[in-house]
């Protein structure tokens, strides 16, 4: 190893000195930049955790109504719910997406998505009030989703459709 | 006399330094993987443990008067049903195990409802239990017209409905 | 020199100690979090299955016959009913409780 010396005059700037340093400016600068990525892995941690929150309780509020069942058309009465959950618990700028459909009548599931969807009639607007109904999510944005399954319901019999269950998928997500 | 520069004291500082950093990074490493997978972990287990939860009140409200003929679903959560519903139910279920990649078992007391998948192979297991009204099915067939009527009685004895769900 | 040597690394040996003590505790600071989100998950259930008995008895089930069959199930919590039609669901911290506690084994 080089020997170092130095003059009665404090020299610390030598180039030995320094290149004994690199190392451990390396180790430091790495370090550096691993405290920054976890900061900001952990701000999208805890932003994910809250949408989380957001989509169970919303989803909650659906299911804990009385009888867990959803209806196959005419869902104003689904739209009503969500629109008042959406009030008491979704802060300014998040949006909801809710989407009905049956695993009765579900087509080949090798194939592709489900083949029927419930509450998909004219007047059944399951999204935020700001979103079109064929929005999609901005892609640098997180959304969360919570899927719960119910019984279909007749309206025209006026009564559960036992054996026929659905799920009933809620998305959120900030709209920016 | 030149003055040389205390080396023993600097290189103790440099090692001193080293090795901390290469602890601080093991330390670091090692709570990072302790708790990311344990938080993976409970998220799986509250999902499936609410999918249990949400198939066992479908199934136990699919669980509807067997008569035949049938009347109007006045009463539920009875512990049998009708084969046509039995169906439907295992037919739901069914596509439920295929699209969420999951095995389904259900069970009234001792009696397969609908065994979809093998729930043995699941790494984890949620259960959900429900109370359902026992009701003693009796069939008559009516020796001119040969219709078969089936009726039922409650005694008042509870069956118990367990729903596992296994990824 | 020997004594700033023995300085340095001791200065480097207290730091690497009082590192270890705050992980250390901020590790079981996270493993309190879970023991709360698996409490989560038996208060969902118990809740679930206190509805499920609260039907059956306004339906008009004895309450003992239910007592019987709860007896034989493996719940990750308490749960029980007292006659006439009132209902106990209880989490086996003690932390969340439904009803009656009077009525839970």
């Amino acid at each position: 190893m080089t020997r170092i010396v130095t003059s009665g005059k404090g020299q610390v700037f030598s180039l030995d000195v320094l290149f004994s340093l690199l190392p451990v400016m390396m180790i430091i600068g790495a370090g550096l930049q691993y405290l920054y990525l976890a900061e900001e892995q952990s701000t999208a941690l805890i932003e994910g955790a809250r949408l989380e929150t957001l989509a169970q309780a919303m989803a909650e509020n659906v299911a804990a109504q009385d009888g867990k069942y959803v209806r196959t058309e005419n869902c104003s009465e689904l739209n009503t719910t969500l629109s008042s959950a959406a009030q008491d618990f979704l802060p300014d700028g998040y949006v909801y997406h809710v989407q009905a459909y049956s695993y009765y009548d579900y087509g080949n599931p090798d194939v592709g998505p489900p083949s029927t969807r419930l509450c998909n009639g004219s007047d059944d607007e399951l999204w935020s009030s700001d979103l079109e109904s064929n929005s999609f999510i901005q892609t640098n944005n997180a959304a969360s989703s919570d899927l719960r399954f119910m019984l279909e319901y007749n309206a025209t019999s006026g009564n559960l459709t036992p054996g026929h269950i659905a799920g009933v998928s809620f998305t959120i997500w900030k709209n920016n | 006399m030149e003055k040389q520069l205390n080396r023993k004291g600097f290189a103790a500082l440099l090692d001193g330094i080293l090795a901390y950093t290469v602890a601080f990074a093991c330390i670091g490493a090692v709570a990072l993987l302790m708790t990311n997978t344990r938080e993976a972990s409970i998220k799986t287990s509250y999902t499936l443990n609410v999918w249990a939860e949400d198939l066992a009140d479908a199934i136990g409200q699919s669980m509807v008067n067997p008569t035949n003929p049938p009347v109007s679903y006045a009463t539920d959560w009875l512990d049998t049903t009708s084969p046509e519903i039995k169906a439907a139910l295992v037919q739901s279920l069914t596509n439920i195990a295929a699209d969420k990649r999951v095995s389904i078992t259900a069970e009234i007391g001792a009696t397969n409802l609908a065994t979809i998948g093998n729930l043995s192979q699941a790494s984890e297991v949620a259960t959900a239990t429900r109370l359902l009204r026992h009701a003693e099915v009796s069939t008559t067939t009516d020796p001119v017209s040969g219709v078969t009527t089936t009726t039922y009685t409650l005694n008042g004895d509870v069956s118990v409905l367990t729903v596992k769900i296994g990824i | 020199m020997k004594k700033k040597g023995y300085a340095y690394s001791l200065f480097v040996f207290l730091v690497f100690v009082s590192v270890f003590i705050i992980v250390v505790t901020n590790v079981k600071s996270v493993s309190v979090m879970q023991e709360s989100n698996y409490e989560r998950v038996t208060i969902m259930k118990a809740s679930e299955l206190g509805k499920n008995i609260e039907y059956l008895l306004a339906k008009g089930v004895d309450c003992g016959k239910i007592q019987i069959a709860l007896s034989e199930l493996n719940l990750p919590f308490k749960a029980g009913c007292g006659a006439p039609s009132t209902v106990c669901v209880e989490s086996i911290s003690g932390n969340y409780t439904y009803g009656d506690p009077t009525v839970c084994p």
